[in-house]
């Protein structure tokens, strides 16, 4: 009987409990939760700290990896790294880490890593790992084997990881560019070149040198293959040469006019302007086939054609309005239709990584800018300031731009972002700078 | 005497022309008759020997207390002397009887001698002489008992008069008695009246009290109602404002730390379950909904996980209810 009794106490009790359970929940689970709208955020860059890499070996480094993915993180404009002298500690490895370091000094994310030179491989193991400060949680990190000559690569290829880890947008750093400067020779003549540096203006290479003129230098979708049109032969024409390599060959000698070649996405075509039947229009060639296709036919002049990046569409520049301004059309010529209605010049369009939006070269108050236009709704953006802006070249992930502009007396590429928080300018120390052109994705 | 008794007689018949008294007197002399004729049977006199009795006259007058009581006293004296006179007049009545019975005796000697010559005629004398005796007694008798009466009747008039006098002050009495009975009664009856009203006012008053003070809860009660709705309703308020208060801090306060990512477009939502301690610090941070851009995700976790110290409310219910746990809601606008 006591037993009993015990049991429905007990059983007593646990409704008991229960029954004050829900009470005490009931507003919980009888009240919608609370949702904060969270739609504003901060311009100011991503905090990122970059420790210095450990060296692992006795020999020095030949390169500062931490400096370069720091440099690259910054020049995106959308971090600002962290200085050194700031930092409250120096870790490599995951057991140093006191996030609470990083947290005081008003830290995001966090890059630690080593390097370990292996004599016996005569490669540098390069290891590196990205950690969220604020929820002390490791992100990524991965580990290279890399010769000496590809450890910027291999730093390039950090700031892209973690670019893209961050932002969900794939970096750039690990990409190059194609420029040409102008410079005169000892005895006054003139001399271009064509070079290819890393997206950062460093380690450049000159793949042509000649005394007259190169243009319009566009990437190949493989970014392996550089286009060009040159004089040299005394007369314009269009070349398409291996980066690696420099071998090359003329894909267009025609009569008149070959310039502004253009890839398609594929790399199996090049848009371009030729003249040879009279007038300057635009025409598509196979490079397979070498077959030629008109896609303008209008007696005025259209040129400066660009793919878009689904091939569906070739923006261009047309003088047939009276004045220059830019117009697209199907990859075969049809629907030719303008686009740019604001001010009397508006040239050299390219698309910007997507189909609805293009850059181009915009008049205004007698300046002429790098300026963008939202093509669904007709929403144009000045995006540079700078005086005589010419030849913008989209970066591959459409969040920079590369456009050449005047320092002075001189020419000199400058770099901008989209979102206006970037904007410097390239090194250069080789005189007349022009004609850019950023790569695509190398690896 | 006889002036006194002339009074009294004046006295007597102006009390009997009184039609007032008429009725009294009537039914006065209607029982003195009666009396009478019941004492007449009692005082059948002796057929052998008549007598004789001197009526007794009662002088009776209208006197007030004082003549009453001087009458009263003259009276006594006039009894006294009247029953002096009624023993003297039996003495000489039995003296009388004496001598009768000597002379009858004599007579009856002489009768018995003369019994036979004079038979007839005595008897015839006899006859004569009782029957004018009995004439006269008869006379008499009426006489007396019509003074008899008559003193009756003034007696009986007097007494009449007295009760008529005791009765008027009676009535008299009877009546202040009554008036005062009746004005007692009047008081009585003000006094309940005034008791009544008393107690009607006080019912009255008290309803009045009771009303009012039914009023007073009723007003107390909607009082205590309204500051119960109203503090309710404050308290709603209080939450509401303390809500949208933290709200907007926490708002604020996340989206100074969050940096939207370059992938970030507007159709882009990240959910984050948030757990909080009571004191603001965070105790869990977690993707609910993923935009389906793990940078995106990244950016709201971190901003989320970036807040130092949530502002939360003080008031222990407001944060159980709003944000020991809440969701934010990272989507950018452009």
């Amino acid at each position: 009987m006591g037993v009993c009794g015990e049991g429905i106490g007990k059983v007593k009790k646990t409704s008991l409990v229960l029954l004050l359970l829900s009470i005490l929940f009931w507003p919980l689970a009888g009240v919608a939760q609370l949702t904060i709208e969270i739609s504003e955020g901060v311009d100011n860059p991503i905090p990122v700290a970059v420790v210095p890499f450990a060296n692992r070996s006795v020999t020095p480094l030949p390169e500062d990896v931490r400096q370069i993915i720091s440099d690259d993180l910054q020049r995106s404009g959308e971090f600002s790294s962290l200085d050194v002298s700031r930092m409250l500690g120096l870790p490599s490895r995951r057991e140093e880490l006191q996030f609470r370091d990083w947290r005081i000094v008003g830290q995001s994310y966090l890059v630690i890593g080593d390097i370990e030179y292996s004599q016996l491989e005569n490669k540098y193991a390069v290891r590196y790992e990205l950690y969220d400060v604020a929820q002390e949680k490791f992100l990524t990190g991965q580990k290279y084997n890399v010769t000496v000559e590809q450890l910027r690569d291999v730093a390039h290829q950090i700031s892209d990881r973690i670019y893209e880890t961050i932002t969900g947008v794939r970096g750039i750093f690990a990409t190059r560019i194609a420029y040409v400067t102008l410079s005169r020779d000892d005895k006054g003549r003139d001399d271009y070149r064509l070079h290819v540096a890393d997206a950062d203006g460093r380690r450049a290479q000159t793949l042509l040198k000649t005394s007259e003129p190169i243009l319009s230098v566009a990437w190949a979708p493989d970014g392996r293959r550089l286009a060009y049109v040159s004089f040299e032969s005394g007369r314009p024409a269009i070349y398409v040469q291996q980066v690696d390599t420099a071998a090359r060959k003329v894909v267009s000698a025609h009569k008149g006019l070959n310039s502004a070649p253009a890839w398609s996405p594929d790399g199996r075509y090049l848009a371009m302007t030729l003249s040879k039947d009279g007038n300057a229009d635009i025409y598509r060639l196979s490079l397979d086939t070498g077959e030629l296709k008109r896609l303008t036919n209008h007696y005025a002049i259209d040129t400066e054609p660009s793919w878009s990046p689904d091939g569906k569409s070739i923006v261009f520049t047309s003088d047939r309005s009276g004045g220059p301004q830019i117009y697209w059309m199907g990859p075969d010529g049809e629907r030719q239709e303008r686009l740019t209605f604001d001010g009397k010049y508006n040239a050299r369009a390219r698309f910007s990584g997507e189909r609805s939006q293009i850059i181009y070269v915009h008049q205004q108050n007698g300046q002429f800018n790098i300026a963008s236009l939202n093509i669904g709704t007709g929403e144009q953006k000045i995006l540079t300031q700078t005086p005589l802006d010419e030849s913008p070249s989209m970066a591959p992930n459409g969040r920079m731009l590369i456009y050449a502009t005047r320092r002075g007396k001189n020419g000199v590429l400058a770099v901008v972002s989209l979102d206006g928080r970037a904007k410097y300018f390239l090194p250069s120390s080789q005189g007349d700078v022009r004609e850019p052109s950023w790569s695509p994705y190398t690896y | 005497m006889k002036q006194l008794f002339d009074e009294l007689l004046a006295k007597l018949q102006q009390t009997i022309r009184d039609p007032v008294n008429r009725l009294p007197i009537a039914g006065s002399l209607a029982l003195h008759v009666g009396f009478v004729l019941i004492l007449s049977f009692k005082w059948e006199p002796e057929k052998n020997a008549p007598v004789f009795t001197v009526p007794e006259f009662i002088q009776a007058r209208v006197v007030d207390n004082s003549v009453i009581e001087d009458l009263s006293k003259a009276r006594q004296e006039k009894e006294r002397l009247a029953k002096q006179k009624e023993a003297d007049k039996t003495r000489a009545i039995e003296e009388k009887k004496r001598k009768q019975e000597e002379a009858a005796q004599k007579k009856r000697e002489t009768e018995q001698k003369k019994q036979a010559e004079e038979v007839a005629r005595k008897a015839e004398a006899d006859k004569k002489a009782l029957a004018l005796k009995k004439q006269q007694e008869k006379a008499l008798e009426e006489e007396k008992k019509r003074k008899e009466q008559e003193q009756q009747k003034a007696k009986e008039v007097a007494q009449q008069k007295e009760l008529e006098k005791q009765k008027e002050q009676e009535k008299q009495k009877a009546l202040e008695k009554q008036k005062e009975l009746e004005k007692k009664e009047i008081e009585k009856q003000k006094a309940l009246r005034e008791e009544r009203e008393r107690q009607l006012e006080q019912q009255l008053r008290r309803a009045e009290e009771d009303e009012a003070r039914r009023q007073q809860e009723r007003k107390n009660a909607l009082e205590a109602q309204r500051i119960a709705q109203e503090t309710a309703r404050a308290r709603v308020a209080y939450e509401e404002s303390e809500v949208a208060r933290y709200t907007g801090l926490i708002k604020e306060r996340i989206e100074s730390k969050w940096r939207k990512p370059a992938s970030a477009n507007s159709q882009m939502v990240t959910m984050l379950l948030i757990r909080l301690f009571p004191t603001g610090d965070l105790d869990r941070a977690e993707v609910v909904e993923s935009s389906g851009n793990a940078a995106f995700d990244l950016s709201a976790l971190n901003a989320a996980t970036s807040v130092a110290k949530y502002p939360v409310p003080q008031d222990r219910e407001v944060f159980e209810k709003n944000f020991r746990q809440f969701r934010l809601a990272f989507s950018p606008k452009n």
